[in-house]
């Protein structure tokens, strides 16, 4: 018996030995907080995805700019795909619907979430910084990037939400839905960010790491400054509604900014999907999926019909043979039938689709632009117009660019419609798939969008959900509803 | 889709077969036998089980059982895209628009690792006409699941699948999860007679996957049953038995579910979910009362009646981010479903060896009803998806778990006359020969398109359009032997219970359902492709796509024979001992009324059969038992 035992008991012992038993298990695979923000690396290396996010809260699939693109005329697509075709029936009687339950509502919290998601994550990085890590030489330089984060997340909500929700490392709000404030609002604290840290980047000498924004090379002091002013030129002169907002804008303070923006391309190298894609442009130019709206083609080659009347004897419109913008024929493929389903409209229907990153595409490997020289080239020179400068300066700008270097077209004269009309034709073309509803927020502020279509967006459904509030959720867009102020009730048609 | 006449055959312009691009009018449609010709894909598992275990007499009445069980499984698969891969676009005139990708490899490997050690000392005696069993046990519980995988694209060099053929190394992840845990438990049972049982059980759990103020939780359960037939001779009656117990079991979370998790990914991150380390277990409390009898010396019949409430559900609770660090959701406990059980089984011993044959029947019947009682939090939705369509289970308070919400179809004039446009009469509708309303005079025409229900706002009614729990299942086996010969056929029956028909939605956007097909519809009868397209609805969830799934299938249909000793004794000697054949075909034939491939698909929670689900597999096995 004692033999018995002892052996019982030396197997016992082997057998539960041999394993740990603590069930105190940490997870090896994601952070959190704590384990973050404890080391002044790791928190480093936390601030320098924010832009990651920020990328990808513009240009995912799972976001917004799909249904900006098709909703400005500038992209074509029926597929009901993102909200696109939603947003961009004739006549616009389908957006906005602010249900939990909607297809796309997710579309608009995609971005939300991303924006806060930078917006949170750096007031923690700030915090933690002021109070217990030592960053040493490191601090101004983590500092002036997310102010600078926080400036381009606030800047993105304002442009696309009527309103949103103030926080940062010194406020926070209450969650209830009247602690939101206007978009004029969000936009003066975006614009504060950004001078924020404009401000940290002129006092000291930084330079920041070629990973954070997606860049081949350290981006120098110098270059940070050119793209902080750049953006905050471009916040200010997309944020108006409205023509009426539009001459209220300070223009001055965008000449400012734009002057002393970028004075090349703005590129963000793609790796094929592993942490910078533009996966929206993807899907707008993908063969199957979008071409380019009848709209733009027009603008191009003004022989060419400006609209496909939503009836089956239209007849597809021939290949252009001398185009006024030479662009067409080296951005741009002819396409002889279309993928589209009639039953859906005509309207949707295209004889050109943009073919400028189909090898870009292949891989989705290599530099794509997200601010070009031309879109600060068009900023200033708006902003020379719209604060009274010399038209004829603006004129120079205009005609030392791609209207002429790329689109080979006539140059044009001192004349305001004549400069806004070249700055139009730009933004349509040479910046299509760049940067996120550019030509949205263009449309809009020029009354062009057609009538019924939303000017800004509501907060997203499921997030008005979280708050607690009753429904039916406020929303914009219909024809019913065109006021001009949350809804457009203009339009080129 | 594929247009019909798409040559599937055409060569590409290298030569390869499989043209890529097989329909030039629409740059989405690829070939599918290209993918097939060109990727290659090598799947490998393995799986080593193992058990050892230890019995100790002390006395008769005490022994002592130890044993550890350990399964360790490693998957691993490789797929490589080689240089010379076709992609639509990227190309110029002479290769169609096509261009080769540069090729691309992902390798990946997995490896579970289940280790259980358990303990447990047994305590039988016999006091009188009293019998009491005890049993105290330890269980140790350790799995570790881990997985690396790696992908790179564009080969260096063509024709060599090694990760050192590539400039860079594209992407790389890995995952590591580790889940512990002990438990306690204390038996005891009492037997009076063989006539009273008594049983009683303790356990007291501790779980790794539970933040350490919640991780220790109790359960129990007690039962008891009364074996009539041992007191009272009703004729007849061979058995009877009533029998009730109560219990309470408490669910683990997943994994992840206690952790803060700051998504890391390519050295970015999103915010994932607050952590919660106070999460605790969702616990069932079951009452169940059951009936055992047997009778008439052939048939033997058992009826079990169950009601169990689980409270603290695990909900994922969407957060506002802006004030919670940027974190979206939360693992809480919330929410409670109850749910009433009845499960019935009937069989019956026809002939009992009547000069060498028997039969024998088994028929099993059950039928399920849960609901939501409590949902603290906003109604969600949720369940897959084939990516572009929108959820369509909805969670509510007082709804059955796994209702269908959607969209649906006016078909009474009644509801119609509810929700007149302006300046219209109702008049101006009538209904049509599927019984949907539709504009008066445009059956049969374009124009004929059905009416979405409306709610006081205008907006399509978004409401419940069908549930997966069927009214009830049965099977009803039979088994009949004649001399060495054994046939078995099992029918299963489920009544009840719909499915949502993802399949036949999307075919109908490229007009390809089959019930589109007009041709052998009577003139007078044909219906417009618009009037099916209308209920395609851009992929909507709606009624129409919501269909009956009730079926009886043939289950199972097996022949076996053993061949008898005898004949082995003469054959190499009598080496065998024994030798056994049998012949089975499983899921052989099925009758319903679903137009999709098989009734039998998703689950009860989630019946939806969309574009990647495949029917039930019919399968025919022999197999060759010899006993040495």
């Amino acid at each position: 018996m004692k033999l018995l035992l002892k052996y019982i008991l030396i197997l016992l012992i082997v057998v539960v030995s041999a394993c740990d038993t603590s069930l105190e298990i940490d997870n090896p695979n994601d952070p959190d907080r704590e384990r973050l923000f404890a080391d002044s690396d790791d928190v480093e290396g936390l601030a320098g995805s924010l832009y990651q996010n920020i990328y990808q809260g513009a240009h995912d699939y799972d976001g917004i700019e799909l249904m900006l693109a098709t909703s400005s005329d500038n992209v074509s697509c029926s597929w009901g795909n993102a909200g696109m075709r939603d947003m961009s029936w004739e006549p616009r009687n389908q957006a906005w619907v602010n249900t939990p339950s909607y297809g796309f509502a997710a579309n608009t919290k995609y971005l939300f979430d991303k924006m806060y998601s930078s917006i949170n994550t750096s007031a923690n990085i700030i915090n933690a910084v002021d109070m217990d890590l030592d960053m040493g030489e490191r601090e101004a330089r983590i500092k002036a990037w997310c102010k600078f984060i926080q400036g381009v997340a606030y800047g993105n909500l304002a442009l696309v939400f009527d309103r949103a929700f103030l926080v940062d490392e010194t406020q926070t709000v209450d969650p209830e839905l009247k602690s939101a404030v206007d978009y004029d609002e969000i936009m003066k604290a975006a614009i504060g960010y950004l001078e924020e840290a404009l401000r940290y980047a002129k006092e000291n000498e930084l330079s920041i790491p070629n990973n954070w924004l997606g860049q081949e090379s350290e981006v120098s002091n110098e270059r940070f400054i050119q793209i902080i002013n750049t953006h905050a030129a471009r916040f200010l002169a997309y944020m108006p509604r409205n023509s009426s907002q539009l001459a209220a804008v300070d223009w001055n303070a965008v000449k400012k900014y734009a002057d002393n923006g970028i004075t090349d391309d703005f590129e963000v190298v793609n790796d094929n999907g592993v942490s910078w894609y533009a996966e929206g442009a993807d899907y707008l130019t993908a063969n199957g999926w979008g071409v380019t709206d009848m709209y733009v083609v027009n603008l191009m080659d003004p022989t060419q019909p400006q609209h496909w009347d939503d009836n089956p004897a239209f007849a597809h419109p021939p290949k252009s043979t001398s185009p006024a913008d030479h662009r067409l024929e080296t951005d741009f493929s002819y396409l002889a039938s279309n993928w589209f389903q009639a039953a859906r409209g005509y309207y949707h229907y295209s004889n050109y689709r943009m073919s400028r990153y189909d090898e870009f595409y292949v891989n989705a490997t290599g530099p794509k632009s997200e601010i070009m020289l031309s879109e600060n080239d068009m900023l200033r020179a708006e902003a020379i117009v719209y604060s009274g400068g010399s038209l004829s300066e603006a004129a120079d700008i205009i005609n030392a660019g791609t209207r002429i270097t790329r689109g080979e077209m006539e140059e044009v004269g001192p004349d305001i419609d004549e400069i806004i009309q070249a700055i139009h034709h730009e933004r349509h073309v040479e910046m299509m798939l760049t940067g996120m509803g550019l030509q949205f927020f263009e449309m809009r502020k020029l009354d062009l969008l057609q009538k019924g279509t939303p000017l800004h967006l509501p907060l997203p459904a499921e997030t008005l959900q979280t708050l607690q509030e009753p429904q039916p959720y406020y929303t914009f867009g219909t024809v019913a509803k065109a006021d001009g102020t949350n809804t457009s009730n203009g339009g080129w048609r | 889709m594929a247009e019909p006449d798409a040559n599937l055959e055409a060569p590409n312009p290298d030569g390869q077969p499989y043209y890529l691009r097989m329909n030039h009018f629409n740059g989405e449609t690829v070939n599918p036998l290209y993918t097939l010709y060109q990727a290659e894909r090598e799947d490998k598992s393995r799986r080593w089980m193992g058990n050892y275990a230890a019995h100790i007499d002390f006395t008769n009445w005490l022994t002592l059982d130890l044993s550890q069980s350990i399964e360790i499984q490693n998957s691993r698969y490789s797929l490589n895209n080689p240089a010379n891969t076709w992609t639509t676009s990227g190309g110029t005139d002479e290769t169609f628009g096509m261009s080769y990708t540069g090729g691309s490899l992902t390798k990946n490997s997995r490896e579970k690792i289940t280790k259980n050690t358990q303990a447990t000392l047994n305590f039988n005696h016999k006091f009188g006409d009293l019998l009491i069993k005890g049993k105290l046990s330890y269980l140790f519980e350790d799995r570790n699941n881990e997985m690396f995988e790696m992908y790179a694209s564009d080969y260096s060099f063509k024709g060599t699948p090694d990760f050192d053929n590539f400039v860079t190394i594209n992407d790389g992840k890995s995952e590591d999860f580790t889940e512990r845990a002990q438990n306690y438990f204390a038996i005891l049972g009492f037997d009076w007679k063989d006539k009273i049982l008594l049983d009683g059980m303790f356990r007291y759990d501790g779980s790794s996957l539970f933040g350490p103020d919640a991780r220790w939780n109790p359960y129990y359960r007690i039962s008891g049953a009364y074996r009539i037939s041992q007191d009272f001779d009703i004729p007849g009656i061979n058995e009877l038995k009533v029998r009730a117990a109560y219990g309470t079991a408490g669910m683990r979370p997943g994994y992840s579910f206690q952790y803060e998790i700051y998504k890391i990914d390519n050295g970015g991150f999103t915010q994932d979910q607050l952590g919660n380390k106070g999460l605790k277990p969702s616990i069932t409390k079951e009452r169940e009362l059951g009936l055992n009898v047997t009778f008439l010396d052939k048939f033997s019949f058992e009826a079990i009646y169950a009601k169990s409430v689980t409270e603290d559900q695990f909900l994922n609770v969407p957060l506002f981010a802006p004030v919670n660090e940027g974190f979206k959701s939360q693992y809480q406990n919330a929410g409670t479903v109850e749910s009433n059980t009845i499960e019935m089984s009937l069989g019956a011993n026809w002939l009992a060896n009547r000069s060498g044959f028997s039969w024998n029947t088994n028929i099993v019947f059950s039928r399920v009803r849960q609901k939501i009682t409590e949902l603290p939090i906003a109604p969600y939705v949720f369940g897959e998806t084939d990516g572009g369509a929108p959820k369509i289970f909805y969670v509510r308070e007082g709804e059955t778990y796994g209702s269908m919400y959607g969209h649906t179809w006016l078909r009474s004039l009644e509801e119609m006359a509810q929700q007149l446009p302006e300046g219209a009469s109702i008049s101006d509708y009538e209904i049509n020969s599927d019984g949907y309303v539709i504009p008066a005079g445009t059956q049969g025409t374009p124009e004929e398109l059905a009416i979405k229900k409306l709610d006081e706002l205008g907006n399509p009614l978004y409401t419940k359009i069908g549930d997966g729990v069927p009214d009830f299942n049965m099977g009803i086996a039979n088994t009949l032997s004649y001399k060495g010969f054994t046939l078995y056929f099992l029918f299963d029956i489920k009544h009840g219970g719909d499915v949502y028909n993802g399949k036949g939605q999307w075919v109908t956007r490229d007009l390809r359902n089959e019930v589109m097909d007009m041709s052998g519809v009577p003139e007078g009868q044909k219906k417009a492709y618009d009037y099916y397209v209308n209920f395609y609805d851009t992929n909507i969830a709606n009624s129409y796509w919501v269909e009956d799934a009730s079926f009886v299938k043939l289950r199972e249909l097996s022949l076996g024979y053993r061949i008898p000793t005898a004949a082995l004794a003469s054959f190499a000697k009598g080496t065998f001992k024994g030798a056994n054949i049998k012949f089975v075909g499983r899921n052989l034939l099925t009758f319903t009324d679903y137009s999709g491939y098989d009734p039998e698909v998703g689950s009860i929670r989630q019946p939806y059969d969309g574009t990647y689900k495949y029917p039930n597999f019919r399968n025919m096995a022999v197999s060759l038992t010899l006993e040495f």
